[in-house]
């Protein structure tokens, strides 16, 4: 045998060492498998669940804004149940508390309420009881971020619950404002504004050297820009007043979110009196 | 080129060499359930070369020099293997679903290289079975061209005593 006759029967013989059939067809399988597994790695490209949920949170949030703009609009003819899914939605958008036209339009509604829905009759002029609304309302009552008041709408008792009568709970010092300002006398508001300040900035001294320098220079440029707001609201008109005021109580609110984060804060009368700082034993 | 593009002609190339691929694996490494995982593995390195963007004009050589790569790292964890877990002359575990005949061809062509060494085998296989040029297969296993012929000769040689030629 020679050297071509060799490595001819050599190779004759390894030709017929193959793959099986079913060995080949599993690994294309498999091949198949990682270069899909592969693209969707590497190149991630929306899925059609990814569209979907898109297109759904869209049409959500559009029919949601729909719906806002016809419960402000259609608000008098058709009465607090709009109204409160309209506050609902308001807050489940995040839009700001101390936005004046809501301000605004929550005195107004009050107004309406107590037209519309006190029924004329002889004890009209009579004292109302206080569940009157929120038997009528929607069960926005469930909702634990709401204080049981955010039903009391008519405008006595939005007008009466300034920061000096609203009792609610500690935690919910954003709700409170809500209320508190929504009805309140540009001079109460005023007042409420300064002293909300005042407070916050002899907080900050308390715990000068607690916080970080970092977020006490924050903090303190926060209430320097609602005191500058304050101050300029000083000799404006009550409606530019309680627009530089609004803005004011959005950087308080700010320093408020803040200081809740830092450590346990201790409020009283819907202002943080007291913050005990994560770390310290105090 | 579009991912599916890609994707089709990296499944028409391993529809083209995976026989190939394969032989040489066992070669290298004498175990036919080893050489198919091994074969397996090839060619998803030779994906992800091809999502990486690089260009692959000539596929094969590449998919062999992946192959011997890999026996490389194979034979650096072998080190640690005990022999009775190696299984490296199991035909039967191959040829599952071959015929008698060709469970005999495996046999015979698995105890031939077996009784090779491993530089021997590599070369005569990529020299005479898959037809490779000295260069090229030089190219491959990172020598010389001069370093494969004079290898090719020894190997020729013994493969003759082997024979009784």
């Amino acid at each position: 045998m020679n050297e071509d006759t060799l490595t001819k029967e050599y190779k004759e013989k390894w030709e017929q060492v193959t793959l099986s059939d079913s060995s080949r067809q599993k690994m294309a399988d498999n091949l198949r498998a990682y270069t899909s597994l592969h693209q969707v790695i590497e190149a991630p490209q929306p899925s059609p669940f990814f569209s979907y949920f898109k297109f759904a949170y869209t049409s959500a949030a559009a029919l949601a804004l729909i719906v806002l703009i016809g419960a402000a609009s259609w608000r008098s003819e058709n009465g607090d149940s709009l109204y409160a899914l309209k506050m609902n939605i308001e807050r489940l958008l995040g839009i700001e508390p101390y936005d004046s036209t809501y301000l605004a339009m929550e005195t107004n509604v009050g107004q309406e309420q107590q037209e519309s829905t006190l029924a004329p009759s002889e004890e009209t002029d009579a004292p109302r009881p206080d569940n009157t609304l929120a038997m009528e309302a929607p069960p926005v009552a469930s909702d634990s971020s709401l204080p049981d008041t955010t039903l009391e709408a008519d405008s006595s008792a939005r007008i009466a619950m300034t920061k000096e009568s609203a009792d609610v709970a500690e935690d919910d010092i954003v709700s409170t404002m809500m209320l508190t300002e929504g009805a309140m006398d540009i001079d109460l508001y005023r007042d409420d504004v300064a002293h909300r300040i005042k407070e916050y900035q002899t907080l900050l001294e308390e715990h000068d050297g607690e916080l970080e320098a970092e977020v006490t220079a924050e903090l303190t440029a926060k209430l320097d820009e609602a005191s500058a707001l304050y101050k300029e609201a000083e000799d404006k008109d009550e409606d530019a007043a309680r627009l530089l005021l609004d803005t004011a109580m959005n950087r308080i609110g700010e320093v408020e979110s803040s200081l809740s984060l830092l450590g346990e804060v201790t409020v009283e009368e819907g202002i943080i009196i007291d913050i005990n700082l994560i770390g310290t034993s105090d | 080129m579009k991912e599916q593009e890609l994707e089709s002609a990296f499944m028409e190339i391993f529809h083209q060499y995976n026989d190939a691929i394969f032989r040489f694996c066992l070669v290298k490494v004498t175990n036919p359930q080893l050489a198919e995982d091994m074969t397996q593995e090839v060619f998803m390195r030779y994906w992800q070369y091809l999502r990486n963007g690089k260009e692959i004009t000539n596929p094969r050589p590449f998919l062999y020099t992946i192959a011997n790569n890999l026996a490389k790292d194979w034979y650096k964890k072998k080190k640690s293997i005990p022999l009775e877990e190696d299984g490296a002359h199991d035909a039967a575990l191959l040829a599952r679903d071959a015929s008698p005949e060709v469970v005999a061809a495996y046999k015979e062509v698995l105890a031939m290289i077996t009784d090779m060494d491993e530089p021997d085998r590599e070369v005569l296989h990529l020299r005479h079975v898959e037809g490779f040029e000295p260069r090229e297969i030089a190219d491959m296993l990172g020598e010389t061209a001069n370093v494969i012929s004079v290898r090719l000769n020894r190997a020729m040689g013994r493969l003759k005593q082997r024979m009784h030629i």
